[in-house]
């Protein structure tokens, strides 16, 4: 098959492509179709086109089902807004809107779960500055460029191969962070444990987002455990996140 | 992670990755809470943090369906969405309207979610756009097809066509789109050559 331009796609083209994107084929056809594919660029510009128009699809349906969610949320849930834009608009309302305020009310209590604290205080570390051309380790500055560009995988490797005995506190810090960043939950949670049972300069931090990992674990037993030094910023956002929780 | 917590957030995603109505329900329900107080308590109101929750929810989606998240088991997608919504209100009140009370902001981040989701944002937005071109009842087609999965068979019955027709219907429908998307690739092409 060759696809030349535009008026040239006929309906069995397109079939085939979409027979080949939605894996359809047999085995032996698609074999033969990967091998055109290999040789005809305008080919392998129509797939992705035809992938792309798919895409188009899946996407407008879904945000418009995501839109209808929304509006059935927001009438189903009436009271939240308002309370919190003028509590006084509801004074002498009727009995039967009182009962819709309490639903509203104890949907919201109930939304408000352990996990979604863990949403609510989560922030991404921003990681330490760079001097570019400056005299400090050019390595591990180089893998804090890409942590502070997003690239939480290569940075991650990079450091990994800087500190593979795991005895440098800073780079083993920005590992976890790199973890949770890729929500690797788990095995950050042993990275920081490590660190906030030492002396280390990152210790409260790590303190910190310990006890936030494990509430986003749904793991309220261990987050109790975990205690966040005083004299910092995060011990009070310790004690406000434990207030929630108790509560 | 506990296990539960795991199964539910992994059921969750291959119920997304389906496009299952319930499963995007359930994110909705659990998620939204944590982003609207955010923004509330950030000067926004509950419908901007229904509008940037929305477009966080299609940036995990279609991460989801090109299998560019959520592929490990101990994904938190709900802490990914929070990430990128959070991203956004902080991008919004950066906005020109905002400038003034940015300074009082506690946190302005500038991390990767943010950093990748400029070109994320643009490939939505032409997607959208020519989504938004097809009339009503190629729409409905399309819908039904790529996005429902239902078969010819059963739109036939739905539209109340036969099978042959839902088949052209749908070829027709799929070269409209095809056109727009390329007409607009063309149209971004051009722009870029006069830059």
């Amino acid at each position: 098959m060759s696809v030349k331009t535009i008026e040239q796609m006929d309906q069995n083209q397109f079939e085939t492509i979409e027979a080949y994107l939605s894996e359809r084929m047999s085995q032996k056809d698609r074999a033969e179709f990967e091998a055109q594919l290999e040789s005809d660029q305008e080919l392998r510009r129509e797939v992705e086109v035809q992938q792309a128009s798919i895409m188009a699809v899946e996407l407008g349906a879904f945000s418009r089902m995501v839109e209808s969610i929304g509006s059935d949320y927001d009438s189903s849930n009436p009271s939240i807004d308002r309370g919190r834009k003028g509590g006084i608009q509801w004074l002498g309302i009727a009995a039967g809107v009182l009962l819709l305020i309490s639903a509203g009310v104890w949907f919201l209590n109930r939304s408000e779960s352990v996990p979604s604290l863990y949403a609510e205080y989560y922030e991404t570390d921003p990681g330490l500055p760079v001097v570019m051309g400056g005299s400090g380790e050019r390595d591990f500055d180089d893998a804090m460029v890409d942590y502070r560009a997003g690239k939480y995988v290569k940075a991650y490797e990079k450091w990994s191969v800087l500190d593979d005995a795991n005895t440098n506190d800073t780079v083993q810090y920005f590992m976890a962070m790199c973890l949770l960043e890729q929500g690797k939950e788990e095995s950050a949670v042993e990275v920081l444990q490590r660190i906030a049972d030492s002396r280390s300069a990152f210790k409260v931090k790590a303190q910190w987002y310990l006890f936030l990992t494990h509430i986003g674990s749904n793991d309220t037993e261990a987050a109790l455990l975990v205690s966040v030094d005083q004299d910092s910023v995060y011990h009070s956002r310790w004690l406000e996140v434990r207030s929630r929780i108790e509560d | 992670m506990d296990g539960t917590t795991k199964k539910n957030e992994s059921g969750l995603v291959s119920g997304l990755r389906e496009n299952n109505p319930e499963s995007i329900k359930e994110f909705y329900t659990l998620h939204f809470p944590a982003v609207r107080r955010y923004v509330m308590q950030n000067s926004g109101t509950s419908d901007d943090a229904k509008d940037v929750f929305q477009e966080a929810m299609v940036v995990m989606w279609m991460r989801i369906k090109e299998r560019r998240l959520g592929e490990t088991e101990d994904f938190n997608i709900g802490g990914f969405v929070y990430r990128v919504a959070k991203n956004k209100w902080l991008d919004h009140l950066r906005s020109a309207t905002h400038r003034r009370t940015v300074s009082t902001m506690e946190h302005i981040e500038q991390n990767g979610i943010e950093a990748e989701s400029g070109s994320e944002e643009q490939r939505i937005d032409h997607l959208m756009r020519i989504y938004c071109k097809l009339d009503g009842r190629c729409q409905q087609v399309l819908d039904m097809f790529y996005y429902e999965k239902r078969t010819m068979e059963q739109i036939a019955s739905e539209i109340g066509v036969d099978v042959g027709s839902v088949r052209t219907i749908k070829y027709r429908c799929m070269m409209k789109l095809r056109k727009y998307h390329l007409e607009q690739a063309s149209l971004v092409g051009n722009v870029r050559e006069d830059d």
